[in-house]
């Protein structure tokens, strides 16, 4: 019993360190210093379009499954599934544009660099030394 | 009709046939086709031979859009549709408008916009936005879908404070004497029609994410337009006002969801008659649960009633209806199998009780019958 427990214990743990993992990252002349989750989910489900200083938000996303489906769970509280579904629901009614989506973590940090407005996410173990970025959000 | 939207997509994208000349970049093509099969063990259902089994029940769609400036969009979706007498595979404008977003919290659209009534009238035509093959019929009546579908004229919307949504639209709406609306009013009635024209009209609508997690309540208002139609007699007019009140909770894999449609409505024959006054009355609730990526599964049940007062249809017999013409129940059980992100099939039974939309004779009609619907879908 007690070893069920504490297999059961690590699994929490480590999906909460998995959980932690995912780092919202935005183009420094983002005027937001800090975003709470449901901020992130208003803007990855396109509900909020403009930063505080009424410039345009541009949101990305990133192909990598994993990473991906890590910052659904965590941010936007949507099975990967339902994502695309919830996509599908706003592009053919004409209601929006789908996210761009980033091939991988150095682009998705150099496409935030040099793009004004966009935010986007990375894992904690992504290279950040990029100074035209800011990390905007890490629960 | 087909020329003035090939001109208007070459005009608008830039689009000359030559793939080259598309800038990929700047415009954001996407594509629907649906197939599907119905078959009933007794009754037609929606104007298709139903009792025999038809394939008369597909639809196909291709959206161009396309952002101009960091504020302005704009967009158009062109569609065609069969359900057994309706639509008949003719390419239509599904929707076709500008938006400008001002702000967060005010955005305009003028064209032909999808109208929002209830949680998912918008998305009707997007068979994978969904898990059934038909949204709850008795709330989303598949007949008349061309006039509920858009409004053509302006809209404003936005996202405000407290997670709250909100959309209003003023102009007119499709309307056709071969169309679906014609088709109910004809039902409805019992009188044909050889002309309709309809006004201008009204929708307003708020949607509410709740401070508890997934819950979104949501409320419609659609001044359905005053519309007047040519009868043997002389000139018929309808007016109704549908009010609906919307609840939906994900968590998860799994999807609840209810809707309460209640629309008082009249038929006034010469502006003197008053043929009908009463008030229609259903709702559903529905249940769908995602057991892996591939499959999920889901149930609905809900009511029709033509008129709330006279729930038994003693009415109906009057006029030598059966009292089953007045009512219909839906218990409903549903399939998905997503077979690739762009493939999806659907398998779909449905248990009535109850004559209301049903399209053959009526007095040979049965009052418990079973329907089957299989479809299946590409998107990209």
């Amino acid at each position: 019993m007690k070893n069920a427990v504490a297999v059961l214990l690590m699994i929490i743990a480590l999906d909460s360190v998995s959980f932690g993992d995912v780092l919202i990252i935005a183009n420094k002349d983002v005027p937001e210093t800090i975003l709470s989750q449901k901020e992130v989910r208003e803007i990855f489900l396109g509900k909020r379009v403009q930063w505080s200083d009424n410039s345009r938000i541009r949101f990305v996303v990133i192909s990598n499954p994993e990473l991906h489906s890590m910052f659904l769970k965590k941010y936007v509280r949507l099975p990967h599934v339902e994502w695309e579904i919830y996509w599908k629901r706003i592009v053919f009614t004409g209601r929006g544009m789908p996210p761009e989506t980033i091939n991988s973590e150095t682009e998705m940090v150099e496409f935030i660099s040099k793009k004004h407005g966009a935010v986007g996410y990375v894992s904690s173990g992504a290279k950040l030394e990029n100074r035209e970025i800011k990390i905007i959000g890490d629960q | 009709m087909k020329r003035v939207i090939i001109l208007l997509m070459t005009s608008v994208f830039g689009i000359t046939g030559n793939s080259a000349a598309w800038d990929t970049d700047q415009i954001n093509i996407h594509g629907f086709i649906s197939q599907g099969f119905l078959i009933t063990d007794h009754n037609d259902f929606y104007y298709a031979d139903t009792r025999d089994g038809t394939f008369q029940f597909n639809e196909a769609g291709i959206s161009f859009a396309s952002e101009l400036t960091d504020n302005l969009r704009i967009g158009v979706q062109l569609l065609s549709r069969d359900l057994g007498d309706i639509g008949n595979n003719e390419m239509t404008v599904d929707w076709a408008f500008g938006d400008y977003r001002y702000r967060n919290w005010l955005g305009i659209r003028a064209g032909k916009i999808k109208r929002p009534f209830g949680l998912y009238n918008r998305f009707r035509d997007i068979d994978a936005a969904r898990t059934s093959i038909f949204l709850p019929l008795m709330v989303y009546d598949d007949i008349p879908r061309e006039t509920y579908l858009a409004t053509t004229g302006v809209g404003i919307y936005g996202y405000l404070p407290g997670r709250i949504s909100y959309e209003l639209q003023y102009g007119t709406v499709q309307m056709d004497t071969d169309g679906g609306s014609a088709r109910n009013m004809e039902a409805l009635s019992l009188n044909p029609i050889s002309d309709i024209e309809a006004d201008e009209s009204y929708t307003a609508y708020a949607e509410w994410e709740t401070p508890l997690e997934g819950l979104t309540l949501a409320g419609t208002l659609f001044d359905y337009p005053d519309t007047k139609a040519k009868i043997p007699l002389g000139e018929m007019e309808f007016t109704a006002k549908f009010y609906l009140a919307s609840a939906e909770y994900l968590h998860g894999n799994l999807s609840l969801a209810a809707e309460y449609r209640y629309v008082p409505y009249k038929y006034i024959v010469n502006d003197r008659f008053t043929l009908r006054d009463q008030t229609g009355e259903s709702w559903y609730a529905s249940v769908s649960y995602r057991l892996t990526d591939w499959l999920t599964m889901g149930t609905y049940y809900g009511e029709l009633y033509v008129n709330k007062d006279d729930k038994g249809g003693k009415g109906a017999e009057t006029v030598g209806l059966p009292r089953a013409s007045m009512w219909r129940k839906d218990l409903a059980l549903t399939t998905r199998f997503d077979i690739s992100k762009n493939w999806i099939f659907k398998l779909e039974g449905h248990m009535m009780n109850g004559l209301a939309q049903v399209t053959s004779p009526l007095n040979e009609a049965s009052e418990n019958w079973f329907l089957f619907a299989a479809k299946m879908t590409f998107t990209f």
